[in-house]
């Protein structure tokens, strides 16, 4: 179908970039990718902290990079309020009186920057907020509703890659599990469970879910169902993590060493 | 009917569809109704549903590759299934589970903003029927409310940009799961369970259910064990 179709294509973009960088595709080149397929004239990404504040973590350039800067200083912006909103804030002329009554320092300071419009969508998935991808373009008007379809599906390549964790994301078919879990109930169910089971926000839990299907060579869905059924606990232990089948003929599986361990995540929020 | 709400700053997707579910259920005395929405990759997905029992979401969940969801929304048009027992060849796997949860009839009615399809009702028969005309019609009306309340005022007005608006009601539903999960490991209890004591404590308290399920994921709210 079509939306496959463009699902492949985000996913080809995001690892071009990367193999001209020589490296493993990351939230980086989703916003770069991003920026290209819309025709913006920069973007960036934004870091969600528990405080509720989006830090800024890349820019495509120096020019996005003072427009980002700009929100997190004057604290509001579309950023700001996409990630408060948790919703997508489409700013088609950042110069309106609408625009200048909701953020009055960041849209003078934008115009000055030489920005027309600003578009900003969250790196979320219910409760868990990475942070946020803006759009940044010279001149005024709305995306299409093309351009709207990928950039959001761009917000979600970058979910992908920022929860995984074990930076193995050399392998895009095993990014592609989490873009398509919103059809899934038990997965969302399955790391609302293992962060219980761990002490830790429902990102970590998503991502020890993930490390473990990858390890096991399974799939997210099969490993979540098993959660959610108790055949399958999360246990935290010293240097990682333990899980462990309810059925007693099955050993413990140990995927500890599978650098899902808590040093590689910075805890955001729960 | 509560549409007026949708006017108010704080309304609640969720809850909304959640109870027009409800009502549908009981106007057109069918078993279960569901919502699926379309999301960026051009898959249905549902957001809200008369029963919360993981036996039904699944029913709705395989309707997301085959199924009468599918075909209503592919096509825009209503989809009516007055013996599932003669359609295993048109959809091998949806016909026998629904039968196998024990519906008899279904039906999908598509959710349209002009000629932009964003999703379809789904509505679970236990003897099979087909729909009277007056029922069609009023099924209908519900779909077309669920419609407004989710794009609401500036689709409608600016007749763009649907897609965020559906992925925002859809990311609502998703922390609804999350706590679900949460709740179901803090109580023991199994997931259904856990949407019971949810929604029981929402209600009672008069929270939303989105912000309560946010609250409970983040340990800001505490449900008592049943």
């Amino acid at each position: 179908m079509d939306a496959d179709e463009r699902q492949s294509v985000v996913w080809s973009a995001i690892e071009a970039l990367a193999a001209e960088d020589g490296v493993a595709p990351s939230v980086q080149h989703a916003c770069r990718a991003c920026v290209a397929a819309v025709s913006a004239i920069g973007g960036g990404v934004s870091m969600a902290h528990p405080s509720g504040v989006a830090e800024p973590l890349f820019a495509t350039d120096a020019a996005s990079g003072e427009v980002q800067l700009l929100q997190f200083t004057v604290g509001q912006g579309p950023c700001v309020d996409a990630l408060a909103g948790q919703r997508a804030v489409l700013v088609k002329d950042i110069k309106s009186p609408d625009s200048g009554r909701r953020w009055p320092l960041f849209s003078r300071g934008a115009v000055a920057l030489g920005v027309g419009a600003v578009f900003s969508f969250p790196i979320q998935s219910g409760a868990i907020r990475f942070g946020v991808l803006d759009l940044y373009r010279r001149a005024t008007g709305g995306l299409s509703a093309l351009e709207l379809t990928d950039a959001l599906l761009y917000a979600d390549a970058a979910l992908a890659l920022a929860l995984d964790r074990d930076g193995d994301s050399s392998s895009v078919e095993r990014l592609l599990d989490v873009t398509f879990v919103g059809r899934q109930a038990v997965v969302h169910q399955a790391a609302g469970m293992v962060s219980v089971q761990l002490g830790m926000s429902i990102a970590d839990g998503m991502a020890r879910l993930r490390a473990h299907a990858f390890a096991e060579d399974r799939q997210l869905g099969q490993v979540a169902a098993d959660v959610v059924a108790r055949k399958l606990r999360f246990h935290a232990d010293g240097e990682g993590t333990t899980v462990r089948t309810t059925d007693e003929t099955a050993d413990d599986i140990n995927t500890s060493g599978d650098g899902a361990g808590d040093a590689s995540s910075p805890d955001s929020g729960g | 009917m509560e549409l007026a709400d949708t006017l108010v700053a704080d309304f609640d997707i969720i809850d909304f569809l959640e109870t027009l579910a409800e009502r549908v259920v009981e106007l057109l005395d069918v078993a279960a109704c569901g919502l699926l929405l379309v999301d960026q990759h051009g898959a249905l997905n549902l957001v809200a549903a008369s029963t919360e029992q993981t036996r039904m979401l699944e029913l709705f969940q395989v309707q997301t590759a085959e199924g009468p969801c599918v075909e209503c929304f592919r096509t825009g048009q209503p989809i009516d299934v007055p013996d599932l027992a003669v359609a295993d060849t048109r959809w091998p796997v949806f016909a026998p589970a629904a039968r196998a949860a024990g519906y008899r009839a279904v039906h999908a009615l598509p959710m349209q903003l002009r000629s932009d399809t964003i999703g379809a009702l789904n509505l679970f028969s236990e003897t099979g029927s087909v729909l009277s005309a007056d029922a069609r019609q009023l099924g209908q009306t519900m779909a077309n409310a669920a419609t407004i309340a989710i794009l609401h005022q500036r689709a409608i007005r600016h007749m763009e940009l649907v897609a965020d608006q559906l992925q925002t009601a859809l990311n609502s539903r998703i922390v609804i799961e999350q706590a679900k999960g949460v709740l179901a490991e803090r109580h023991g209890v199994d997931v259904d369970e856990a949407f019971v004591l949810l929604r029981s404590h929402a209600r009672h308290h008069r929270y939303k259910l989105s912000d309560l399920a946010m609250a409970v994921i983040h340990n800001e709210q505490v449900i008592p064990a049943p």
